[in-house]
């Protein structure tokens, strides 16, 4: 089954890029997931991000996506936290 | 109306609103409206020495753009603004400085308004206060929404 596993890599900011101590996280699942399936996965691996679950959006190609719409691990994959710029 | 009336930029630097004021101008417009975001001092009781900025740059972009076209579409714009600033913005600096040009300001100011509340709501940047007392604690706004 390993064969059938793809790398996603999800880039992380502020609060999350600090408490998990990195930029960038590597998540190994069949790929495509749903957003929802790919949130859930990395809070059950990382009880920073389990913090955030219920407020937390995913960027994928640089758009915010719906938890429902798919995720393919080639795709350019962003954990967003509530913004506060300006 | 090309990008060329748009300036759309992150910068480590100072921001310098007269530099804005002075792309915003244009022979037809009669307002040019600008909103500056400033580090403030004081929140409450709490002293703030200074705010520390994260950012998805590429997608922070690509918002900034889009926020800009949306407010294109909903007002007659001649040229618009939007900076924002990274990394440390001691107080008193601007972090953000969002401008527009128009024919009339009944049109710039609503537009000068939308960019800067909509940009807070769904630039994906992030501010870290650091407090006179030596802590620090990353600030939680808005989630923002895929619509």
């Amino acid at each position: 089954m390993h064969s059938n596993l793809a790398t996603y890599k999800v880039a992380l900011f502020s609060v999350l890029k600090e408490r998990l101590g990195r930029r960038v996280l590597e998540y190994q699942a069949r790929s495509p997931l749903s957003g929802r399936e790919l949130l859930d996965g990395l809070a059950a691996r990382h009880p920073a991000i389990a913090d955030f679950r219920g407020n937390v959006r995913l960027a994928v190609n640089r758009t915010y996506a719906r938890e429902s719409e798919s995720v393919s691990a080639g795709d350019e994959i962003a954990l967003i936290t509530p913004v506060s710029g300006g | 109306m090309g990008s060329e009336q748009d300036w759309i930029a992150l910068s480590r630097d100072l921001l310098h609103e007269q530099d804005v004021t002075a792309y915003l101008r244009h022979p037809h417009a009669g307002a040019i409206s600008v909103f500056s975001g400033t580090t403030r001092q004081f929140t409450g009781k709490r002293e703030t020495e200074r705010l520390e900025y994260d950012c998805y740059q590429e997608m922070a972009l690509a918002e900034m753009r889009r926020i800009v076209r949306d407010a294109r579409s909903r007002w007659p714009l001649l040229r618009v603004c939007v900076l924002h600033r990274l990394g440390v913005v001691p107080v008193t600096e601007s972090s953000v400085v969002v401008g527009v040009s128009s024919a009339h300001r009944k049109d710039s100011f609503p537009a000068c308004r939308f960019l800067i509340d909509t940009l807070k709501g769904q630039v994906p940047i992030w501010k870290r206060e650091h407090y006179a007392d030596g802590t620090t604690e990353w600030v939680g706004g808005d989630l923002p929404g895929p619509d």
